[in-house]
């Protein structure tokens, strides 16, 4: 039941998809084994560093790469081998693509006269469509120019209404924010987000940007080097990372040795190095007195007086002003150095002197156990 | 401090003579077409002696019916040669530059641009020996076929040039965007190539209008060429009416080629 039901809700299902180029015995491999069930109406994020496979993937599900092995279902139908105009998907590209011989309202229209169904339409119903999809991204006044008379912004949205324009079943983003400035960047999020919810349409956004993820998206598939490393809501990949790679990947994170102590039915008691105990969620292939990884995140440790109870004993060896926060960096008594952070508020931070014993304390269940 | 730091900098500007020697590498480019252009408006019989201006040897250049006729077959030969080799060299850019890879495609593209350096005696030979061993003669073909020939990698430049340029992406936008492999050839590619097309057309024009060797060998009565036609008259001695005929097919070459250049560097 549960099996079927998945079935009729994902609106791409990637099934044991591999990707060589060239040979495909000695060729370079860009993906290894993919398996990904991404949902019906989602913000989905294939997130990674650049060669991890995220675009390879991305131009699969658009058309413009075919994969060696593994079928890509569209609705449950098998697209794999359709070429890329005869796929429902649309793509917003990276540099926009737009065509610079014709104005943005032939830009828009161009995916709709060429449509099957569009054909059909008739030339009323493709300006109304056109004008409709320029309100969405607020473009109205610029229908008549050409893109190249556009700020690389306007240019952005018309892209996105250009490839929402014929109603496709899902819409590809690779990268479409890398090239704008960080302002426009952060209001762009906002707003494809929004658009994403008033449209419906399924998303699968390409980023090597991990805040980008984080903010954007319902769920995110972290990959590297070919291969899936955690799929997960934005919050499972932060707080619960797989293995050593996502917790690096996703924001800061500090790398502790250390032994299991007790296991429970859901939770591990964990003696770090330096005698604190952690308590952690279980993992699966944990047994007692095993020697793991636990990922701690800077802000959830805090540094206080030294004799207090439930510390670690540390030494602090820099401090540095990153102005929405303090960060300090910090060594224990075997050398290992961790990187703790505190929000900073007015007249709440302590000031320390590089040099200064101080006690390290943990949050309880901040810390995640690490399969490698 | 700053005079001494500048006199460092190896700069070829500041050679003592650098701007006396440039004056002459300039007049010796230049001062044989300076002359030819100034002595065509000149008013004296003989093409030597100046006397005053005036546009007699232009008039005379106009009325002379043998020559009108030789600049009619030239530009029929040229626009004839050159559309067809635009045609080809679109073609064969498009496959070069936009199929799928194939074996020995260097090789390929090596073959289409041999003729730019060719002796020309030579292909101009080898049309003659070819077109008499097989008996053809066309007439104005004949020409017409030759000059197809090395128009090719001319037009073929450009067109590449203008294709290697243009982001792939563009036409997979069309395509993404339900635009067949056809819709996309004529709504995205065709359209952004057309600045290149131009610029090949008019180079190749502009190189049909203005050969020599290969016309001489292949032309036969009744499509003597206007550079055929000129040699002839020089025989007879430097006229000016010669000066003025020249001036004329510079005063084209020149407006084609930047033509071309101008068409080959815009953007779309």
């Amino acid at each position: 039941m549960s099996a079927l039901h998945s079935l009729q809700t994902a609106a791409v299902s990637i099934r044991s998809v591999r990707k060589v180029y060239g040979d495909p015995q000695t060729g370079p491999v860009a993906l290894k084994h993919v398996d990904l069930d991404i949902r019906d109406n989602e913000f989905f994020t294939l997130l990674g560093p650049s060669g991890c496979g995220k675009t390879t993937l991305l131009r699969m599900i658009a058309g413009f790469e075919f994969p060696s092995a593994g079928e890509i279902l569209l609705y449950g139908e098998n697209i794999a081998d359709r070429p890329p105009y005869e796929r429902p998907v649309n793509t917003v590209f990276q540099h926009y693509a737009l065509f610079p011989h014709m104005s943005i309202a032939e830009n828009l229209a161009f995916g709709l006269e060429s449509h099957p169904m569009g054909k059909r339409l008739g030339k009323t119903a493709i300006t109304q469509r056109v004008s409709e999809m320029l309100a969405l991204v607020q473009m109205e006044r610029f229908a008549d120019r050409r893109p190249s008379q556009l700020s690389g912004g306007q240019q952005q949205r018309v892209a996105l209404a250009r490839a929402l324009a014929p109603h496709p079943k899902v819409l590809l983003l690779d990268e479409p924010l890398s090239a704008l400035d960080l302002k426009l960047r952060q209001a762009m999020r906002e707003e494809l987000k929004s658009i994403q919810a008033k449209t419906g349409i399924t998303f699968i956004f390409v980023t090597h940007d991990q805040e980008e993820a984080l903010t954007m998206s319902d769920r995110i598939a972290v990959l590297a080097e070919g291969q899936v490393q955690q799929v997960g809501r934005p919050s499972d990949i932060y707080e619960q990372p797989n293995n050593r790679f996502v917790a690096d990947f996703i924001g800061e994170t500090n790398f502790l040795p250390a032994q299991v102590e007790t296991l429970a039915d859901d939770h591990a008691l964990l003696r770090i190095t330096g005698g604190q105990l952690m308590r952690a969620a279980g993992r699966e292939g944990l047994h007692q007195g095993a020697q793991v990884t636990l990922s701690i995140r800077p802000e959830r440790l805090q540094l206080v007086a030294p004799d207090s109870p439930e510390t670690t004993p540390c030494t602090l060896v820099e401090q540095i002003y990153l102005g929405t926060d303090l960060q300090y960096q910090v060594s224990l008594a075997d050398g290992s150095h961790l990187r703790v952070r505190t929000p900073n508020r007015a007249g709440q931070n302590q000031s320390f002197v590089p040099g200064q014993r101080l006690g390290l304390q943990f949050d309880r269940e901040s810390a995640s156990v690490l399969l490698d | 401090m700053l005079p001494l730091f500048k006199r460092r900098r190896l700069d070829i500007q500041h050679f003592p003579g650098f701007g006396g020697f440039s004056f002459l590498f300039y007049l010796y480019l230049y001062a044989p077409i300076l002359v030819l252009i100034l002595y065509s408006f000149n008013a004296n019989q003989s093409a030597t002696v100046w006397t005053s201006f005036s546009l007699d040897w232009y008039r005379a250049a106009f009325n002379n019916q043998a020559l009108r006729s030789a600049a009619g077959n030239s530009l029929l030969i040229a626009v004839c040669a050159s559309v067809i080799a635009t045609v080809i060299a679109t073609l064969a850019a498009l496959g070069t530059s936009r199929g799928a890879r194939f074996k020995g495609m260097r090789l390929s593209i090596g073959a289409i641009m041999l003729p730019l350096v060719l002796p020309e005696i030579v292909v101009g030979v080898a049309t003659l020996g070819l077109f008499s061993s097989i008996g053809l003669s066309l007439g104005y073909g004949n020409l017409i076929i030759a000059h197809t020939v090395f128009c090719i990698p001319f037009a073929y430049l450009p067109i590449r040039a203008r294709l290697e340029d243009m982001d792939l992406s563009l036409e997979q936008a069309a395509n993404d965007l339900y635009a067949g492999p056809w819709r996309t050839f004529t709504k995205v590619t065709l359209p952004l190539l057309m600045p290149g097309i131009f610029s090949g057309l008019m180079l190749a024009f502009i190189v049909s209008l203005d050969n020599f060797v290969i016309s001489m060998m292949v032309s036969q009565a009744g499509t003597t060429t206007l550079p055929i036609f000129i040699f002839g008259m020089l025989r007879m001695g430097v006229t000016p009416d010669v000066n003025a005929v020249s001036t004329l097919i510079l005063a084209v070459s020149v407006l084609f080629v930047s033509l071309s250049f101008l068409l080959g560097k815009s953007r779309t």
